[in-house]
């Protein structure tokens, strides 16, 4: 599959990341988890999010993420693995899956983290989360940008309107 | 550029009951707004205020979560289930995105592309996670003419 944005997107991906300005048109959560993740046992405490199952087709445009107690310790000990479709691991050490820290991601002031992903109705992506915090629980949440293909006529006829200026 | 930011009616210095959990929110009432002219919304934010509970903001920030649903009833956070949290006062609340992730410490807007009709009405709701009441400033829309 081929990734790479078509120019509406793109278009919207960069007033995203270098303005702050416009982007998505929907945004889509990593189902909660039933509780908060226990405080960590040796190597970390792992939870399984329930799968996020994608409803509509469309483009993923960044994601955004954050821990409950707001701080940058939290979010330096809370961190995720995410599959896509397919068991294509997002974060990777070159030979499999891994984890990462919220705080490397998102940053200390919960910056988004642009990317560009093409799902389809139906696919399904796994995050699961990991605590190292030895003294306390973690509530960690995780949400994508999204621009469905359904709203792609209004994307393109903003991204034409744009030129025109 | 912004032409007009608007505050949802209601939200301004809007007090919510404490959770009983971080995974148990407490949850506004409805806040409709009616967009009193076709608009193009390129951004949201909210905006917390005070929770007796903790002292930093970024803490209230993300313990505070809004939900949309735009004039057509369709939830603009949703995630792949339709899963709805269940809430303090017993019932369901529809997904809702956590402020801090959408607005980060910094507190900027977060940037959407939708355009709403002229007296399109959108219905927020504002949820809690901290087991303390919480007070936000706000919930703002930040948009362009259509």
């Amino acid at each position: 599959m081929n990734d790479y944005p078509i120019p509406a997107i793109q278009w919207a991906q960069q007033q995203l990341s270098q303005f702050g300005r416009i982007g998505a048109t929907r945004l889509i959560k990593v189902p909660d988890l039933a509780a908060a993740i226990g405080v960590s046992v040796g190597a970390g405490t792992l939870a399984a999010a329930p799968p996020l199952v994608w409803r509509d087709s469309g483009t993923v445009i960044a994601m955004y993420g954050q821990e409950l107690a707001g701080t940058v310790a939290k979010f330096a000990a809370t961190a995720f693995r995410l599959v896509l479709t397919g068991d294509v691991d997002f974060i990777s050490n070159g030979n499999g899956g891994d984890f990462a820290p919220i705080l490397a991601t998102f940053g200390p002031n919960v910056n988004w983290f642009p990317m560009t992903r093409r799902v389809q109705r139906g696919d399904n992506w796994a995050v699961t989360w990991r605590n190292q915090d030895a003294a306390a629980t973690a509530t960690p949440a995780m949400l994508f940008a999204f621009i469905a293909d359904t709203d792609m006529a209004k994307v393109e006829q903003d991204y034409e309107n744009s030129r025109k200026r | 550029m912004v032409r007009c930011i608007y505050v949802v009616p209601g939200s301004s210095l809007l007090a919510l009951a404490a959770a009983t959990s971080a995974i148990v929110p407490s949850v506004s009432a409805d806040l409709p707004f009616v967009f009193p002219r076709p608009c193009f919304v390129s951004g949201i934010l909210v905006v917390p205020l005070f929770n007796a509970a903790a002292a930093a903001l970024p803490t209230v920030q993300a313990g505070i979560s809004v939900t949309v649903a735009d004039e057509n009833q369709e939830a603009l956070v949703s995630d792949g289930s339709g899963f709805q949290v269940a809430t303090v006062a017993g019932g369901l609340a529809p997904v809702a995105a956590d402020a801090l992730a959408l607005g980060g410490m910094g507190f900027r807007p977060f940037p959407l592309q939708r355009h709403a009709p002229n007296l399109g009405r959108w219905v927020f709701n504002v949820q809690n996670r901290i087991a303390s009441i919480a007070t936000i400033a706000g919930v703002y829309l930040f948009t362009e003419n259509a």
